[in-house]
């Protein structure tokens, strides 16, 4: 019987202190005045760990303003080297078209000069032509100039015997 | 005259390029951080720290400060 009862008393005190802590948490009070949250064990565990999850929260936080702040200096960076990028592909597109440009020029005088040159051998073939008649001539000239020359030599012996046969 | 503007140009990039490089190496340096916090918050997610006694009281005055 002291057993049972004793059994019963340790459930029963068992029971009431569980009922106690399933009731926390609680303010505790004394004459009156809220002096402070009376908490369980566990609860405070769980806060304690919550708080530290908080500092870790914050602490990323930071980190990814950081890692932003790290981006954002990489596109300015890169948009940066677009816009340098972008320059020298102006250059180097405002160089090819003054090389185009050169180049037809030069092309242009290559023709030109090929119209002279060809000019040049037409004007010689004709020069050569002219020279050739003019030769011809000069000959003809010569012979003629010879021609007369011994035909006059003639006649002056011819009027000599006859005036000496006179 | 160009080309002169290219090789300018061209020697700016240069020094950007490192300029980029060394922001890509702070950048994966801050990755590398921000992984190890996302690492400590899933291990106190996952298994949360259960301090006991005075270590537990401790704590608790040093995060009420």
């Amino acid at each position: 019987m002291k057993k049972f009862l004793f059994t019963l008393t340790l459930f029963l005190f068992t029971f009431i202190l569980k009922a106690q802590v399933s009731n926390l948490p609680k303010y505790y009070v004394v004459d009156k005045d809220t002096l402070g949250i009376i908490l369980t064990v566990e609860q405070v565990q769980k806060l304690d760990n919550d708080v530290e999850l908080l500092e870790l929260f914050k602490k990323l936080q930071l980190d990814c303003e950081n890692l932003t702040t790290h981006y954002v200096k990489i596109i300015n960076g890169l948009e940066e080297k677009v816009v340098l990028m972008e320059v020298s592909i102006k250059d180097l597109n405002n160089k090819s078209k003054e090389q185009d440009d050169l180049i037809n020029n030069l092309k242009k005088q290559v023709s030109n000069n090929e119209k002279d040159k060809a000019l040049c051998d037409s004007i010689s073939k004709n020069k050569d032509a002219e020279i050739t008649i003019l030769k011809g001539e000069v000959t003809k000239q010569n012979i003629k100039k010879g021609a007369s020359i011994i035909g006059n030599v003639v006649l002056f012996i011819t009027l000599i015997v006859l005036i000496v046969k006179m | 005259m160009y080309q002169n503007r290219v090789d300018s140009v061209g020697k700016i990039i240069k020094v950007k390029n490192i300029e980029i490089a060394r922001l890509k190496k702070d950048a994966k340096e801050a990755e590398e951080i921000m992984k190890k916090t996302k690492e400590q918050i899933e291990k106190l997610t996952n298994e949360p720290i259960k301090r006991t006694g005075d270590e537990l009281l401790q704590s608790i005055k040093q995060k009420t400060k």
